[in-house]
């Protein structure tokens, strides 16, 4: 264990805080120079200091994934360019290759030296996602299509933009030939390159105050601090392996593939090890993540549901995890696979079933439960617009309302309802009446959409709802969608607690909002509205006339716990803020209403939660508990999770009864019961009558109580 | 006996403040306990301790005095005990949830950068309108404010009844684009008023006509909360004024960096919030126009915090997207900012990693630093400044009679010596040099932010621990010159009393380039004549009155917003453009300007100030009542590694133009001004001791 010395205290403390500030007011000068709204609403972008050997010290608080590829980038300059072209003062470096850091080629890279006296101290870098940077598709990222990298928009290895303080224009023309946005990609480039200036020269204040040597050993006091704490929180942590698989599903108008993505997580000690090598062989398609769209994954993962106290240092955390894959998978994807999706795709399910993991680790912990948190809001969908706007001027980029996703449930309250995603937890969405003008556009309504959030003791956060017509143009040249967790839920429950929806995009061609508009009916629904409608497959490029309606659904939050254990004031509360459905307030929660007025039917609730664990025990087949077994012997715990407890080698459930003995016994036994997702709520797929995914909910035989939820692909 | 003509009170969590002034530009200052929940006895308090130590009454001194400004808390306190009334909203159909919403980040607005990691424990807001009694009706205007779908009226009567039927007490109008079209918002305000007398009406496009439907209507919701109770107090207040003998009119310190009348500030309380801070840079600001300083930034350390302003050749920078709890609102707000530093900030050893960490913890006012003697046992600040002998434990500092040295040498010797083997002088000596260290972290941030660079600006100091902490975190951050104002315990009153009445009017009116003359006069024109209704109709004496018209503009594509003053009568538009570009490069530096995008006007505002009798403040005479530099006792200080003999002098006792070279301790009331060794300090000759950093 590393501790500071006596000596050093003030100053690491200091210099703690102080190299923490200039990261952080770097990032601050980085959004206020770009100015674009990717930037200031997505806060896509982030700051990292780097130590001389590339190890990422700190980053600003915005897009984690950058903290993971602006170190790797650096490491790939300290390795190949030492001597050509070199490393010199005032150089700074750029990079869009996802093979080598970034994590993907939207997320252009910049980073320099911080020399001291002829020595490299250390780096700084700059990162943030170009609206476009070339490619087949506008906005570059979505390259539907693609078999291999050679089909998107062509990654830029690392480059000498800046050259002994000179901006090199070859390498500028270089960089902005590939962009429809050139303009603004300029100027993003000079905020990176300002950003970095502006860090470079506080660096260089505090060596010149607190001397390079003392500097040089904050860099790595920090790290170890970080990796010090980590180690201990894990100590406290019960031993133990747990699992999850995730699925990334590939569908465009002509193909439907579901890659499933698989990790164990083994806990002992003070050390931790994610295992991904199980994972599916890499895609022929644009969705895969490259090794830095996994590290960071797994980063994120850890940050939120372990760091949450500890200060959030990259090479801290690494230094104490263990992550192992398989070259040439969908996560650990090899040249030439294609990966301008990874972040949303692949490495977005990297944190989510990293996140999966550690929260049934968190559960198993009487302490550290009220650290739980039910999966959040599943793979993002995105719809990105591009076309002429009302004045005729050419506009283009995403539309962000997507970001607003449910928060996973708590084991202490509900999650939150259009949480957005932990990958960027200050991440924020434009006012309706901004996006207007922005864009050529009318919103018929955005909500926290009903009966999103998965059920349970606590309910997970609700998803947004969004419809809107294009407004004041005849038609919108280009929507481009790309999502996952579409046609299943990906944010997974705990202890119980059921999926939150999925994403759905829906278009309705042809409607007939216009004349509603003007009949006086504001349509609530895409049902309303007429036309012939479309569910969208998990990709597509389309256009949009001026009558077709444009709806989208956000994925919510898992639950946590038994949804009959929900107290029936939370239940009614839910349904009266347009939360709960009154149908699912029956169906979920076994909670009835009185028809009229907004008040609970006590009796009748009674009843229906009584009829529905009778047919939990009617439709629900007895089968042995091999996996639990599993679970209960790897663990140091006396508990599995709220409802399970670990008694001399057997699992208990709360009600006292066993459910498995230590030893195979013909005893054993769960009761489970498997259903399609679309049967369960037609809000867990997009298609709900047509979707491969399974839920396999297990409850106690003698109390009835419903102990897991998990989400699975037929045939796996 | 002095002619007290004008009373400036700042109401506090702790303390009333009162500062006064008399025909001849004589200050003098007071101080009562702030006494919630009925906040007008700690006023008139304040005002009956000035009158005891002047040998009058309060009822003289309020019979003769011709103007009394107020700063209060009274709004914060409202919000954080929720005791505002039952609000219901009616909103365009289909946009309900915008509240709730909170445009994502509503879960993490308020809180430190460091909390926001905390996931598990973010949340939005406790809604201060609950879902089930927002209200949508069909009605919908577009961005250029043309009726898209009519209003209504059906519903909104259902709409009304349904939330007077659920007990609401005042319901807040605000439908999308009203701030462009705000017919169908008036339509409402028509037939609640006539129809459902028995509830107050506010409407979002008659408080703050802007862009973002989300911070409009928060502002307005929050507004209509804060009514009643400020309602209710202002209405005590007054009435206690005036049976005491005050006939004369009552201002309300705004945070838009001036004051209101009463009548106004009863309307629109939300104006009032959090303007106490502003108060410190208003007093900071008139004395750097005395005294000729050009930028200043201030800082007042309190118990729990330390706030930052900035000021520009007089103008205050304001925020760029204020919040109020968890809500972002939509009026221009000075900006003030904060960390959690200050005089309780718990200092703390983390065991695994011996690193000692200060803040932002702290033990607040009650039960305090361990030396309160009031419960605390925590090692803070204030037990280090004790330790290390920079507090006298008689001074009686914000109000404690006096300090137990012995409860600070122990608690830190326990907590932070004992743990990393250092002796008890270190370690008070890290916890003073580690928080010293954060604030100066706060203020280059601040600073930078704005542009400024640290060593062009005078730092004022003041709040209780700020003239011991100033001359250490001013020169981390390269400032030369530090002012101590001689009121520096009472300068948010102080700063009051230097207000004028200031008033902003903002309307958006998205619109891009071109643009045309005409539509912005008509814009103008509009708010002319809010302004002139609110400034002529309430029958103060006021002096002249000074108008600056504005516009806001970006790129399209872009964010940063940039306020321009714009001479209104004779525009030119076409150099609007050029005056943008240069200021948008003068600001976010050399080519960052982007007018290929297109330019966008957001919004067009006036800044409207009357200008109202302000005490002149009077040079020192050297001679009179003052003796020279004599100390009055040395005392064993801690700088550096070691225990110096130390002067220490009675502020009272210095007189204008005497220089105090460190080491010193200038002692005043409720304050300790360190001068460390190698710097130097005189005291002006208004009675402010100015630091002068050595390098």
């Amino acid at each position: 264990m590393s501790t500071v010395s006596r000596r050093e205290v003030v100053p690491f403390e200091i210099l703690r805080n102080r190299l923490w500030a200039i990261t952080n007011e770097a990032a601050a000068v980085l959004r206020v120079l770009s100015g674009s709204p990717v930037t200031s609403d997505a806060r896509d972008f982030n700051t990292c200091l780097i130590n001389a050997k590339g190890d990422g010290t700190l980053m600003g608080p915005y897009v984690a994934s950058h903290g993971i590829g602006q170190p790797l980038v650096v490491q790939h300059i300290v390795r190949e360019y030492q001597t050509n072209p070199g490393i010199s003062e005032g150089d700074m470096f750029i990079c869009s290759d996802p093979y080598v850091g970034p994590p993907h080629q939207n997320d252009v890279t910049i980073v320099a030296p911080v020399h001291w006296e002829g020595e490299v101290v250390a780096w700084f870098g700059a990162t943030l996602h170009q609206v476009d940077v070339g490619g087949p598709v506008e906005g570059s990222q979505t390259a539907i299509g693609a078999e291999s990298i050679y089909g998107e928009p062509l990654p830029m290895p690392p480059l000498k933009i800046i050259e002994g303080g000179l901006l090199r224009k070859d390498i500028e023309a270089e960089c902005l030939i590939r962009s429809r946005t050139r303009e603004a990609y300029a100027l993003d480039m000079r905020a990176q390159i300002g950003c970095i200036n502006a860090a470079n020269k506080r660096i260089k204040d505090v060596i010149a105050r607190y001397g390079v040597t003392m500097v040089k050993e904050s860099l790595e006091q920090i790290s170890e601090h970080t990796a010090t704490l980590l180690k201990a929180r894990l100590r406290e942590l019960p031993d133990g392996v747990w699992h999850h698989t995730g699925y990334l599903d590939y569908e465009d108008t002509t193909k439907r593939l579901v890659y499933p993505c698989r990790v164990v997580m083994t806990k002992q000690g003070e050390s931790l090890t994610f295992d991904y090598s199980q994972t599916a062989s890499q895609a022929p398609a644009m969705i895969n993540c490259t090794y830095s769209g996994l590290l960071s994954g797994v980063l994120m993962g850890v940050f939120t549901h372990l760091c949450f106290d500890i200060p959030w240092s990259p090479a801290g955390v690494l230094r104490v995890l263990k992550i192992t894959s398989r070259p040439g998978t969908l996560v650990h994807a090899q040249w030439p696979a294609g990966a301008s999706k990874g972040t949303t795709g692949a490495g977005w399910l990297v944190t989510q079933t990293a996140a999966v993991c550690l929260s049934k680790m968190l559960a198993s912990d009487e302490k550290y439960r009220s650290h739980v948190m039910a999966g959040w809001c599943g793979n993002v969908p995105v719809l990105s617009l591009f076309g002429l706007d009302q004045r005729g001027e050419y506009f283009g980029g995403p539309l962000m309302d997507h970001v607003a996703g449910g928060g996973g449930a708590k084991s202490f309250e509900d999650g939150v309802d259009t949480a957005g995603y932990v990958r960027c937890l200050s991440i924020s969405i434009g006012n309706a009446e901004t996006q207007e003008v922005r864009y050529p556009l009318l919103y018929l309504f955005r909500r926290q959409e009903r009966d999103t959030g998965g059920a349970g003791k606590w309910r997970g956060g609700a998803g947004i709802g969004v419809m809107f017509v294009p407004y004041d143009v005849e038609r919108i040249d280009k929507a481009i969608v790309d999502t996952w967790s579409y046609n299943h839920p990906e944010a997974i429950g705990n202890s119980g607690g059921g999926p939150g929806a999925s994403n759905q995009f829906v278009i309705a061609r042809d409607s007939a909002v216009r004349k509603m508009l003007q009949e006086g009916v504001l349509p609530s629904s895409i049902a309303e509205v007429g036309g012939s409608h479309e569910v969208i497959p998990n990709f597509l490029i389309t256009s949009l006339g001026r009558d077709d309606a444009f709806y989208t659904r956000v994925s919510g939050g898992g639950g946590y716990g038994d949804p009959l254990d929900r107290e029936p004031e939370d239940v009614l509360a839910d349904v009266v803020s347009g939360l709960v459905s009154k149908e699912a307030a029956a169906d979920s929660y076994g909670v009835v209403m009185e028809e009229h007025g907004w008040r609970i039917d006590r009796s009748r609730t009674i009843e229906l939660r009584s009829a529905l664990k009778d047919k939990r025990r009617q439709e629900g087949r007895i089968v042995g508990s091999q996996m639990i077994r599993e679970i209960a012997q790897a663990t140091s715990s006396r508990t599995l999770s709220e409802y399970m407890s670990v008694v001399d080698g057997a699992v208990k459930c709360r009600c006292g009864r066993v459910l498995v003995y230590p030893t195979e016994d013909e005893r054993d036994q769960l009761l489970v019961l498997d259903r399609p997702v679309g049967q369960i709520s037609s809000l867990l797929a997009a298609n709900p009558n047509d979707t491969p995914f399974m839920l396999r909910e297990i409850f106690c035989p003698s109390c009835l109580t419903r102990l897991e939820a998990e989400v699975y692909l037929v045939g796996s | 006996m002095p002619k007290i003509t004008a009373l400036a009170i700042d109401t506090g969590g702790t303390f009333t403040d009162c500062v006064a002034f008399d025909e001849d530009g004589n200050l003098y200052s007071s101080k009562a306990h702030s006494t919630p929940p009925d906040l007008a006895d700690g006023v008139l308090n304040s005002v009956a301790n000035l009158a005891a130590s002047l040998g009058l009454s309060a009822r003289e001194v309020l019979e003769g005095a011709g103007l009394l400004l107020h700063g209060t808390t009274a709004t914060v306190n409202t919000w954080l005990t929720r005791s505002g009334p039952t609000l219901g909203l009616i909103t365009t159909k289909g946009h309900e949830d915008a509240l709730l919403i909170g445009r994502v980040y509503q879960k993490v607005t308020g809180i430190g950068e460091w909390e926001t990691t905390y996931a598990v424990k973010l949340k939005k807001a406790d809604p201060i309108i609950p879902r089930p009694l927002i209200k949508g009706v069909a009605e919908r205007i577009d961005y250029r404010g043309r009726v898209v779908v009519p209003l209504n009226l059906e519903e909104v009567r259902q709409a009304a009844r349904e939330l007077i039927a659920a007990g609401v007490q005042a319901i807040v109008v605000s439908l999308l684009w009203s701030f462009k079209n705000p017919s169908h918002e008036q339509q409402i305000k028509d037939v609640l008023q006539r129809e459902f007398h028995e509830v107050r009406v506010s409407l979002s496009s008659e408080l703050v006509p802007v862009l973002g439907e989300y911070e409009r209507t928060a502002t307005a919701a929050i507004n209509a909360y804060l009514i009643p109770s400020t309602s209710r107090y202002f209405g005590t207040l007054k009435s206690k004024l005036q049976e005491n003998g005050f006939r004369s009119d009552v201002l309300i310190m705004n945070n838009q960096g001036g004051c209101i009348p009463l009548q106004e500030a009863t309307e629109k309380p939300i104006f009032t919030w959090s303007s106490g801070p502003v108060g410190g840079l208003l007093g900071a600001r008139a004395l750097a126009e005395l005294l000729g300083y050009k930028q200043i930034v201030t800082t007042d350390v309190g118990g729990t915090s330390f706030d930052v302003g900035v000021a520009h050749e007089g103008d205050l920078v304001m925020a760029k997207s204020p919040s109020i709890g968890k809500y972002h609102i939509a009026i221009p707000m000075v900006d003030i900012a904060s960390i959690g530093a200050g005089g309780g900030s718990i200092a703390r050893v983390e065991p695994l990693t011996k690193s000692l960490e200060v803040g932002p913890r702290s033990a607040g006012a009650r039960p305090g630093p361990a030396c309160y003697a009031l419960g605390g046992v925590k090692a803070t600040v204030t037990d280090a400044d004790v330790v290390l002998g920079r507090i006298n434990p008689g001074l009686s500092l914000g109000g404690q009679i006096a300090l137990d040295k012995e409860r600070a040498i122990s608690a830190i010797r326990d907590q932070v010596a004992k743990p990393l083997g250092m002796d008890v002088f270190e370690a008070a000596k890290a916890i003073v040099d580690i928080v010293d260290a954060n604030m100066a972290d706060l203020v280059r941030k601040v600073s930078i932010e704005k542009g400024f660079d640290p060593q062009d600006f005078v730092l004022f100091a003041f709040g209780g621990s700020g003239p011991t902490h100033a001359a250490s975190y001013a020169r981390d951050i390269g400032v030369n010159t530090v002012v101590i104002p001689a009121l520096a315990s009472v300068f948010s009153a102080f700063g009051i009393a230097m207000s004028d009445i200031v008033r902003w009017y903002v309307k958006s009116s998205p619109m891009m380039a071109p643009f045309s003359a005409e539509d912005l006069e008509l814009i103008f024109g509009d708010l002319e004549v809010n302004a002139k209704t609110e400034t002529s109709g309430n029958g103060l004496r006021v002096g002249s009155t000074e108008v600056i018209h504005f516009v806001e503009m970006k790129y399209r594509h872009q964010v940063n917003q940039l306020r321009l003053p714009v001479q209104h009568h004779k525009m030119n538009v076409g150099s609007l453009l050029d005056d943008f570009d240069a200021a948008y490069e003068d600001n976010f530096g050399p080519n960052t300007a982007y007018r290929q995008a297109g330019v966008e006007l957001v919004t067009c505002g006036l800044i409207v100030t009357q200008r109202i009798r302000k005490p002149l403040l009077r040079v020192l005479d050297p001679k009179v009542g003052r003796r020279s530099r004599e100390p009055k006792e040395t005392r064993e200080v801690f700088f550096g590694d070691r225990l110096l003999s130390t002067p220490i002098y009675d502020l009272g006792g210095l007189s204008s133009g005497v220089n105090v070279d460190g080491p010193a301790i200038i002692e005043g009331p409720g304050m300790a001004v360190v001068v460390p060794p190698n710097d130097r300090s005189f005291l002006d000759d208004y009675g402010n001791i100015v630091l002068q950093l050595a390098k």
